[in-house]
């Protein structure tokens, strides 16, 4: 329409790259910009922990077990009289660094794939499309724990059984990006001018498909922090005497009527970060939106 | 010198519905023994409605469509049977410029990328090289060199439209087509292309195939025109001759159609009736039979032969090959 | 202005839009009448606010972020701004509908077209939902659709481009409006079957003696619809007059320009473009918008003070302060 046509033309920056006015739009994301601040104080005492930490997080002190806030353990302690405080923090790390593998493992299964199944087409998309629609058939959680179940019980093979789960869906995003992108004019000016299929995907089609697969990823490390907690909940994940948030939340539950703040720290931990990763992707979704979007 | 475009007897069948084994259940005949020439510094305009196959007859030429039948040549090289990289390096002889200049622009490149990538793509320059020939190119379509680090989104219709112009002067092809190339910006602006298109034809010799559903830009710019119906050329010739003497009835109603400012000399109104039948269930015998005014029984069941008629080729019952003026161009439609 | 009173009266028509700059005006000081039963074009480049202004008749322009900043729109003498929304959807699809461009977005996908249609008229008109139907089947035989007795039962996709702009039509005719706004109604559309929906069009105004206003970029067809044209430019009315005289003799420099660039019209000479693009809103030039693409234009007469319109003869007018001094050429 002619209004959202003349009010296009009233952007007075010139020379401001896609990715500038990304940020510029983000700035005004005040949710986003909450999220992102607590991660970064997350990932801070993830870096920082042992600075950090009162105590050493395996110190047991069979004397002090299943103490309340109090000013010598500003979190309590748990059943074997660790300091809960210290432990969160290493926990930190933990799940952080879990989140990023099994992202890290999900975007190098899914995405390549899906640039090459949605640009190229043919049998090969025909073929990596029933593998993830076999994979995305099985029950996430059972999926996982038979792939712990035949690695075995650690958290590297929980953070690969992680990003397997999530492969398919970051693949089914990339793809119809990648076929959508595809019938793109400026695709089919890049093939007149005889550049190559490899080009062409790197060159066009990844970038501009960046936008749905940054919000992806940023949801993806949300649900691999979830599903680690589950995992390491069942046992199945991170190995003791190291703890992760999920697996402090898994042992707590027997003292939960005792000693409530043993489930209610990791608990919000888990809540927090998930719920930070979740709005960052939405604010990211809105800040991206295409030129035609101004008119409000 | 041998003309820079020759197209022989091209088609194209696109399946649109398939069973459930993968077996074609509907087809589309989209583009049916096509023949085209366009000689050295000339344009020709391919005219014809939505659905007549003209875009897809462009694509086909650039070979960004596979055709199943057929033979293109560009200067004398048998264009259509080139594969693989040799096809890769020949695509610079045939460029194209297409109707959207929105979508045909990638958003996430600056300028001098965009009209450069041709270049990259056909073998290393570095990165000075690449900056000159930026500047040298924009400037060929009036364009200034301090555009050179914009994103598409900064430019206008027209501004655009220049950009993709430059982007496929880049390669100095032999043949330019232009794709609808002007359909989608306003008059004035229309005009100013029109102007630049006209002035690089002279300066670089170009040819250009020039694709439009506009028939007063066509003839503007056109020395020869064909006119597609329904995937099949029936008429092509001279433009002036095609103006003022349009002989096949649909060259006839279109012409007519073309709301114009002026009143002297317009020709009366052949308002068409009914809207163009499915190309996959095409009408037998001539395919304008059941739109035409001077439709005959002979148009029901016998496919028109291509004759020749002054300067133009014409495939309609209406003009009777003549055995003893072996006026007949064999192997159904040719256009000159 | 003669003694009866027009069907529509714009007057002083301010439209602005929320932008990254603030409130800017696109149609400012718009002045156009329609009498009944009159064709009244209304052409410009795409950005010009033709468009706009049809939407502003109909009361939709979408608020945020648009609002009409100033002026009065009559429809039979009662400004239709001071309406409520409830009352000027009273209006809107009874005395005065729109067509649109695109038709297969403004039809409704999932209800047959009769359905469509008789809701219509039984919401304005009060019809039952017999009499709802048969008017239905009649105004689709009225815009030429074979078999309108059987078609009520189709749904849009069922017609191709050009008799879904029937349909269309057929909707915005059924209550028999007084005023019609169509808004590049034939654009979409492929020549042959343009002729075909202006004939129809033209047919149906004469014999319903509607009023109406007809927004187009195309001069070729307004020379074929309209009785007056209105001109406008950067969000204003340059220049109106009698369709004929529009052509024949231009008034305004941007009115010559549009002429000088239609191809059909020059064939075998060198077109000649306006140099320049329209001003974007936030960067409106002083004194008369045109001036910096104008070859006619004069340092300190042209760019100096806004330009005020002018009366040049029986329903004539003009927004150029050298009009007069020029010896303009239009097309015979």
């Amino acid at each position: 329409m002619t209004a959202v046509a003349s009010s296009e033309g009233i952007r007075a920056a010139t020379g401001e790259s896609p990715f500038r006015r990304f940020l510029r739009r983000f700035k005004q994301e005040r949710g986003a910009l909450v999220a992102c601040g607590f991660l970064l104080l997350v990932a801070i005492c993830a870096v920082a922990a042992p600075l950090l930490a009162p105590y050493d997080q395996d110190a047991q002190s069979l004397s002090d077990r299943l103490q309340n806030v109090s000013a010598s353990h500003p979190l309590g302690t748990d059943d074997l009289g660790r300091d809960v405080l210290s432990r969160m923090l290493f926990a930190s790390r933990v799940s952080l660094i879990a989140a990023i593998q099994a992202t890290a493992i999900g975007v190098l299964l899914g995405v390549p794939v899906g640039l090459v199944a949605g640009y190229v087409r043919g049998w090969f998309d025909t073929l990596a499309s029933r593998v993830a629609d076999a994979i995305m058939a099985i029950p996430a959680l059972l999926l996982a724990l038979a792939i712990v179940g035949i690695l075995e019980p650690n958290l590297t093979s929980a953070m690969i059984a992680i990003g397997v789960v999530y492969a398919p869906r970051l693949f089914r995003i990339t793809r119809a990006a990648a076929l959508s992108v595809r019938e793109e004019t400026y695709v089919e000016a890049a093939r007149s001018l005889g550049t190559g299929t490899g080009r062409i995907i790197l060159g066009h089609v990844l970038p501009n498909i960046l936008s749905p697969l940054v919000v992806q990823i940023s949801l993806s490390m949300g649900f691999a922090i979830l599903f680690e907690a589950s995992i390491s909940f069942l046992g199945l994940g991170v190995q003791p005497p190291d703890a992760s948030w999920g697996s402090m939340l898994g042992r707590s539950t027997r003292f939960f009527e005792g000693s409530p703040h043993l489930v209610v720290v990791p608990g919000v931990a888990i809540l927090l970060t998930v719920l930070s990763f979740n709005i960052i992707g939405d604010g990211v979704r809105d800040s991206l939106g295409k030129e035609t979007r101004n008119a409000e | 010198m041998g003309p820079t475009l020759e197209a022989t007897g091209i088609s194209k069948t696109f399946t649109v519905r398939r069973d459930l084994l993968g077996r074609a259940t509907e087809r589309v005949a989209a583009v049916k023994d096509v023949s085209l020439r366009v000689a050295q510094s000339e344009t020709l305009g391919l005219v014809g409605e939505s659905g007549s196959g003209k875009s897809t007859t462009g694509r086909l030429i650039a070979r960004l469509i596979e055709a199943d039948t057929g033979e293109i040549r560009i200067d004398g090289t048998d264009f259509s049977a080139l594969t693989g990289k040799q096809l890769q390096k020949a695509r610079k002889n045939v460029q194209m410029v297409f109707q959207d200049p929105f979508s045909s622009l990638d958003p996430s490149w600056v300028v001098s990328n965009i009209v450069t990538e041709g270049l990259r793509s056909q073998g290393k320059l570095s990165t000075s090289e690449r900056e000159a020939a930026a500047v040298e190119l924009l400037e060929l379509v009036g364009l200034g060199s301090h555009h050179l680090r914009r994103y598409p989104y900064e430019f206008s219709g027209g501004q655009r439209q220049r950009i993709a112009i430059a982007r496929a002067l880049a390669l100095r092809p032999k043949l330019l087509i232009c794709d609808e190339a002007v359909s989608a910006l306003d008059v004035s602006t229309q005009a100013s292309i029109l102007m630049t298109l006209e002035e690089l034809q002279d300066r670089l010799s170009l040819s250009y195939l020039f694709i439009s559903h506009d028939l007063s830009v066509v003839r503007h710019l056109s020395d020869r025109i064909a006119v597609m119906y329904l995937g099949r050329i029936v008429e092509s010739g001279e433009a002036a001759e095609i103006y003022e003497e349009p002989r096949h009835p649909y060259t006839r109603a279109l012409l007519s159609a073309v709301p114009q400012v002026r009143s002297r000399n317009r020709p009366s109104r052949v308002v068409l009736v009914g809207d163009l039948p499915s190309a996959s269930k095409p009408p037998a015998g001539c395919v304008f039979h059941p739109r035409c005014p001077e439709a005959m029984d002979k148009c029901r069941e016998v496919v028109p032969q291509t004759v020749a008629i002054g300067s133009s080729e014409v495939a309609c019952h209406l003009y009777p090959a003549d055995p003893d003026h072996s006026g007949v161009i064999n192997g159904g439609q040719r256009a000159t | 202005m003669s003694a009866n009173e027009p069907l529509l009266a714009i007057e002083d028509l301010e439209i602005s839009f929320a932008t990254e700059s603030g409130m800017l005006p696109v149609v400012r000081g718009l002045d156009l009448t329609v009498n009944s039963g009159e064709v009244v074009g209304l052409v410009g480049e795409s950005g010009c606010g033709k468009s706009v202004t049809s939407l502003a008749i109909m009361g939709l322009i979408p608020n945020p972020p648009g609002r009409i900043t100033r002026g009065r729109i009559l429809f039979n003498g009662a400004n239709l701004l001071d309406l409520r929304e409830n009352d000027m959807r009273a209006v809107r699809g009874n005395q005065i509908s729109m067509i649109f461009q695109e038709p297969m977005t403004s039809l409704d996908p999932a209800f047959k077209v009769g359905e469509q249609i008789a809701s219509t008229v039984r919401h304005h008109l009060g019809f039952s939902k017999r009499e709802a139907w048969d008017r239905a089947v009649e105004v689709l035989s009225l815009v030429g659709i074979p078999g309108a007795r059987n078609r009520v039962n189709d749904y849009p996709h069922m017609f191709s481009g050009g008799m879904r702009q029937r349909v269309m039509i057929a909707i915005a005719l059924a209550c028999e409006p007084s005023l019609l706004i169509a808004d590049e109604p034939t654009t979409a559309l492929d020549v042959t079957i343009q002729a075909q929906v202006l004939d129809l069009l033209r047919e149906l105004q004469q014999d319903l003696g509607m009023a109406v206003v007809f927004v187009t970029h195309d001069l070729g067809v307004v020379s074929e619809v309209c009785d007056r044209v209105v001109v406008m430019y950067a969000g204003q009315a340059v220049e109106w007059a009698p369709t004929r005289q529009l052509f024949a003799r231009p008034e305004h420099p941007y009115t010559q320009g549009l002429l000088e660039c239609l191809p059909a019209e020059h064939v075998g000479e060198t077109l000649r473009p306006i140099p320049g693009t329209v001003p974007p809103p936030h960067q409106m030039p002083s004194g008369c918008f045109f001036h910096p693409r104008c070859r006619y234009s004069v340092p300190g007469t042209c760019d100096q003070h806004p330009i005020p319109s002018s009366e040049v003869g029986l329903d004539r007018g003009v927004r150029c302060v050298r009009s007069g001094q020029l010896d303009l050429h239009g097309i015979d």
